[in-house]
């Protein structure tokens, strides 16, 4: 690549990195203490933090991007995970645990990083397969049918017993999503994410988020970017899962199911719908307030109410909605270039566009 | 023969039964480009009121089941929703899921996440035979419940100075109010007839099972929006179609699966149903324009 030298002096190079810079550093600082200082069931917080950061991305990745609300994007992490899981539990464990896999599968047991790779190369797969006629769709009916997509995703493991074990738990994972390798996962994660942001093709969808209409009178192919866009965000995902089954050893059917993917929703929107750094930011807020009703429940009611921080969860989410609909950072990045405009009162979150369209 | 007609009078009652979920989720979605996933919760709700009032005579009980779902849907409209009214389509779809999960663990607080057992009236669970066909009581109630539901509101869209309302709301929401339709009235009864539809669904719903949990919502309002979507979003006509095409589509899934592959028999449904989507990506019945204009 020519040029490398000059651009790394130019003002725009750095406003251009500058959000990920903002998102990287912090959360490497944050770790490093953590992993130097704290104590094992703050890191272990820190861990679930980063797991639930790299889903959530992986949402707005589709989602943020181009203003197509997803609800089914979690079972594109439940793929991953059951994939990866697959493909690095221990030969022998299988034999006991699940008697009857196919005889392929039965006989491999690798290391956890390929794995890994195979397994968002497989959920990327799978999006292209089945994400085309979904993303054609208008309106709230891509919704929908990726909601139908994560039903579909969650009967197959939840029945097919001589690969997931069904029902029961799918356990004999290493658990080896340790706390640096979860955080080497999520820069990953969140550099792709911002590159593809600011690519042509990230910018192209943005463009369309914005202005159906308008952006396909300039000659974008809105179906196509949301499709990539799909693809791309679905292969997050599956390394969500993967590193979520590594991290609990185990995987369940109701594990990466509704409650988790609602988790990520409400995350992007208290952090900002519309940019990266609100999906960060909502990660970190909403796992920072369910860790503390979680601890707060324990210490109140001896052992947690079921039910309790999923209703506080849900009036948050709706009193932002409300209130605040842009979210805590109101659909900007992170801009170390003006740190200043960090301090300056954000005020009532401006309407977004397509809510002044539905206005006007 | 017998086992054909037996499976068209099991296709006949699912499709009325996704028909009647389909049309609860259906006007809503016409007047307020919502699409409510809490519906599946008033649902839910209205099982728990099954289970609270078994100890009434069954007609009061179930007159009472639809007053109170209906005022708790007009409810959730009043609290979370209005507010909501000019946000566009995905946070209002946010906002129902949020009302939705607010609604389901909040049934989780009060009663827990145990299944609990519905005392039925006697005479729901037993079967008349027609022709040689064994046909329960429910199915029976169920087509007769949504024959009338259909003619009632067929009636009230054509007839009724209110229906009319609603058509022109769901028509151009800004339109309607500008010469006269009070915005308020009309999407609070939407709501209100949305909670009555729910509670046909989970009276005739819990006549099957006998049960109540908080999670029994979700199946039927994936099922619906499922219909609502394949028969053309923001369209009456087509949400009473595409809930009957998906009760074919999945009694034909029943009849036609082998038994190793029936568990999945939802999952090959939605697969069908992704794949009419990619012919009709409109939907089956489009007459309504969903895109906003220029």
């Amino acid at each position: 690549m020519p040029g490398w030298s000059n651009k790394l002096k130019s003002q725009e190079f750095w406003t251009a990195v500058s959000p990920v810079v903002g998102l990287v550093v912090p959360l490497c600082v944050v770790v490093l203490l953590g992993a130097a200082f704290a104590s094992h069931s703050v890191q272990r917080v820190m861990i679930t933090t980063m797991l639930l950061i790299i889903l959530t991305v992986g949402f707005y990745v589709f989602a943020g991007n181009s203003g197509v609300l997803s609800f089914g994007h979690i079972g594109f992490a439940a793929i991953g995970g059951y994939v990866v899981g697959l493909l690095t539990v221990p030969i022998t464990m299988k034999a006991v645990l699940l008697p009857n896999l196919p005889h392929a599968i039965g006989k491999i047991a690798m290391a956890t990083i390929p794995a890994m790779i195979i397994g968002l190369i497989c959920v990327a797969a799978f999006a292209a397969v089945v994400g085309y006629p979904i993303v054609r769709l208008k309106g709230v009916a891509p919704s929908i049918a990726l909601l139908a997509m994560l039903e579909v995703i969650h009967q197959v493991i939840a029945n097919w017993k001589s690969v997931t074990g069904g029902d029961s738990a799918f356990v004999g994972m290493p658990i080896d999503s340790t706390l640096f390798a979860v955080l080497w996962w999520t820069v990953i994660v969140i550099v792709v994410a911002y590159l593809y942001q600011i690519s042509n093709s990230g910018r192209r969808l943005r463009a369309s988020r914005e202005d159906y209409e308008a952006a396909r009178s300039v000659g974008i192919h809105v179906t196509f970017e949301r499709y990539k866009a799909l693809i791309l965000s679905a292969a997050i995902m599956g390394v969500g899962g993967g590193l979520y089954g590594h991290y609990l050893g185990s995987l369940s059917p109701k594990i990466l199911y509704l409650g988790l993917g609602f988790l990520g929703i409400e995350m992007l929107i208290v952090g900002g719908f519309h940019s990266l750094s609100g999906a960060v930011t909502g990660s970190v807020a909403i796992s920072m307030v369910s860790e503390l009703l979680r601890r707060g429940g324990d210490a109140a009611f001896s052992g947690g109410v079921p039910g309790l921080q999923e209703v506080i969860l849900a009036i948050l989410l709706l009193v932002v909605l409300v209130r605040m609909p842009a979210g805590l950072t109101g659909g900007r990045e992170a801009n170390l270039l003006a740190l200043s405009r960090l301090w300056r009162r954000p005020g009532r979150s401006t309407p977004t566009e397509e809510s002044k369209q539905m206005e006007a | 023969m017998t086992t054909f007609l037996q499976y068209f009078v099991d296709a006949v009652t699912l499709g009325c039964l996704f028909a009647l979920a389909a049309l609860g989720v259906g006007i809503v979605f016409g007047v307020m480009r919502l699409a409510n996933f809490a519906a599946g919760e008033f649902i839910m709700i209205g099982s728990y009121v099954m289970y609270l009032l078994a100890f009434l005579p069954w007609p009061i009980a179930w007159t009472l089941d639809l007053c109170l779902v209906a005022l708790v849907a007009v409810l959730t409209e009043r609290v979370a929703f209005r507010s909501l009214r000019r946000a566009d389509m995905s946070t209002l779809l946010i906002a129902s899921f949020a009302v939705s999960i607010f609604l389901q663990n909040l049934i989780v607080l009060i009663y827990g996440s145990r299944a609990r057992a519905v005392p039925l009236p006697a005479f729901v669970n037993q079967s008349i035979s027609v022709f040689g066909l064994q046909i329960q009581v429910v199915s029976l109630m169920t087509i007769l419940l949504t024959v009338v539901v259909l003619l009632a509101l067929v009636v009230f869209f054509k007839r009724a100075n209110l229906g009319l309302q609603m058509r022109a709301a769901a028509e151009d929401f800004r339109m309607a109010q500008l010469v006269g339709t009070r915005a308020n009235r009309v999407v609070a009864w939407a709501f209100a007839i949305s909670g009555v539809m729910a509670c046909f669904v989970s009276i005739l719903l819990t006549s099957r099972t006998s049960t109540v949990t908080p999670t029994m919502g979700l199946t039927p309002i994936l099922y619906a929006f499922v219909a609502v979507t394949i028969g053309g979003l923001g369209n009456l006509v087509g949400s009473a179609v595409g809930g009957f095409v998906v009760g074919f589509i999945t009694v034909a899934m029943q009849a036609v699966l082998p038994p190793s592959l029936s568990p999945y028999r939802d999952a090959f449904t939605f697969t069908a149903v992704i794949a009419i989507l990619i012919f009709r990506p409109q939907g089956l019945v489009s007459t309504v324009k969903i895109e906003e204009r220029v």
